[in-house]
């Protein structure tokens, strides 16, 4: 699997939805989610810290038969526009995972719009 | 039994560092977490995890930060919640070892030699004084003079490469890991960096960490009723 854009831009209303399962044929070395976020370029995008979302995602590495339970990665963030450090707006808020000894065979989860609606994008990776 | 498993979790433009467990973590097991972050960032541990050893603060060839953190006993629902004081890129690397010592401190070599290199270019890791069976991890990192650069590592001899990873936001970490090794100096290690992206200069740090085995108990043949005296085998004989 190369990307898939899981949401593609747009509004999103508060509240959860599934993802996946995402196969990642022979074994995924990493996977990794890129999410839009606020910049000058198009401040309507994520625009709010009070905004979050928060993904709470499932690994299998045994060609989807038993995924991690929920609860095992959860992370959540806010909106808002950020500066790395040249103080450039940062375009993509980027979480990206690997595994040893066992790739990552298949991802799933759910992700959860609060304080929204949300305007974003959402592209998963693997390779 | 010494390594069982490992992840690596890079992150960008965020404060929420939250790691990822290993597969197959289950109580009694000890975990360790190399945390590196771009900039001046202070980490909060995640809950019930301890910072060990210094933070290593570099300023060649810019700011970055490496912190090692530790969880001696685990539960197997643990948490890997860390937070970053700013946003910033970051890679956290978690190992999971079995038949580890729940009490004893780790060993722990520091290197941060805080100077320029231009690939490729010799890491070398202060070592550690290791006791009979423990188990070395090497935590490296790699700080690129700029954002995208992406650097590949070899491992030490005789060390297994678990991860070699780069965030391309100014971070990349590497893993390795050895098990049981005999008593006495490990020496300094050294691994070649290369650049894999970017022509840059980069700087380096690491935290070489020896992790003690688990104690073997003696039976001394005294009935249940009796008090035992547990010995710890070390090299060339017990020690209390």
């Amino acid at each position: 699997m190369a990307k898939i854009r899981d949401l593609r831009l747009g509004n999103y209303p508060n509240g959860s939805r599934a993802f996946g399962p995402y196969t990642f044929a022979g074994g995924a070395d990493q996977i990794g989610f890129s999410i839009g976020r606020n910049t000058p370029a198009d401040p309507t995008i994520w625009p709010n810290a009070s905004t979050s979302l928060t993904f709470d995602v499932q690994f299998s590495f045994d060609g989807g038969v038993i995924y991690t339970l929920p609860g095992t990665w959860v992370w959540s963030q806010g909106g808002g526009e950020i500066l790395n450090k040249l103080g450039v707006a940062i375009p993509e808020t980027r979480v990206s995972w690997a595994f040893n000894p066992d790739p990552c065979t298949h991802i799933k989860g759910t992700v959860t719009v609060s304080g929204g609606p949300i305007r974003t994008y959402l592209d998963i990776d693997g390779l | 039994m010494a390594y069982r498993s490992s992840t690596t979790t890079s992150f960008s433009g965020t404060t929420v560092l939250t790691a990822t467990a290993p597969a197959g973590v289950v109580a009694g097991d000890r975990l360790l977490a190399g945390v590196a972050v771009d900039g001046t960032i202070t980490v909060t541990p995640a809950t019930n995890w301890t910072n060990i050893g210094s933070t290593l603060s570099m300023t060649v060839p810019d700011t970055q930060g490496h912190s090692l953190h530790e969880k001696k006993v685990a539960t197997g629902s643990d948490l890997y919640n860390f937070v970053g004081s700013s946003v910033a890129g970051a890679i956290i690397q978690v190992v999971c070892l079995s038949n580890r010592h729940a009490t004893t401190a780790a060993v722990i070599g520091e290197t941060n030699p805080n100077t320029g290199n231009v690939s490729p270019f010799t890491m070398t890791l202060t070592g550690v004084t290791a006791a009979q069976d423990d188990d070395i991890i090497a935590f490296s990192e790699i700080n690129g003079s700029a954002q995208t650069d992406t650097w590949g590592t070899d491992s030490p001899t005789n060390y297994t490469e678990r991860h070699d990873a780069a965030n391309s936001d100014w971070v990349c970490a590497e893993t390795n890991t050895r098990d049981n090794v005999s008593a006495g100096a490990t020496g300094s290690l050294t691994m070649t960096a290369t650049i894999i992206v970017g022509t840059n200069n980069a700087g380096y740090s690491a935290f070489v960490v020896a992790v003690p085995s688990a104690s073997t108990s003696v039976n001394t043949g005294l009935p249940d009723n009796r008090i035992y005296y547990t010995k710890t085998f070390g090299a060339g004989g017990l020690r209390a």
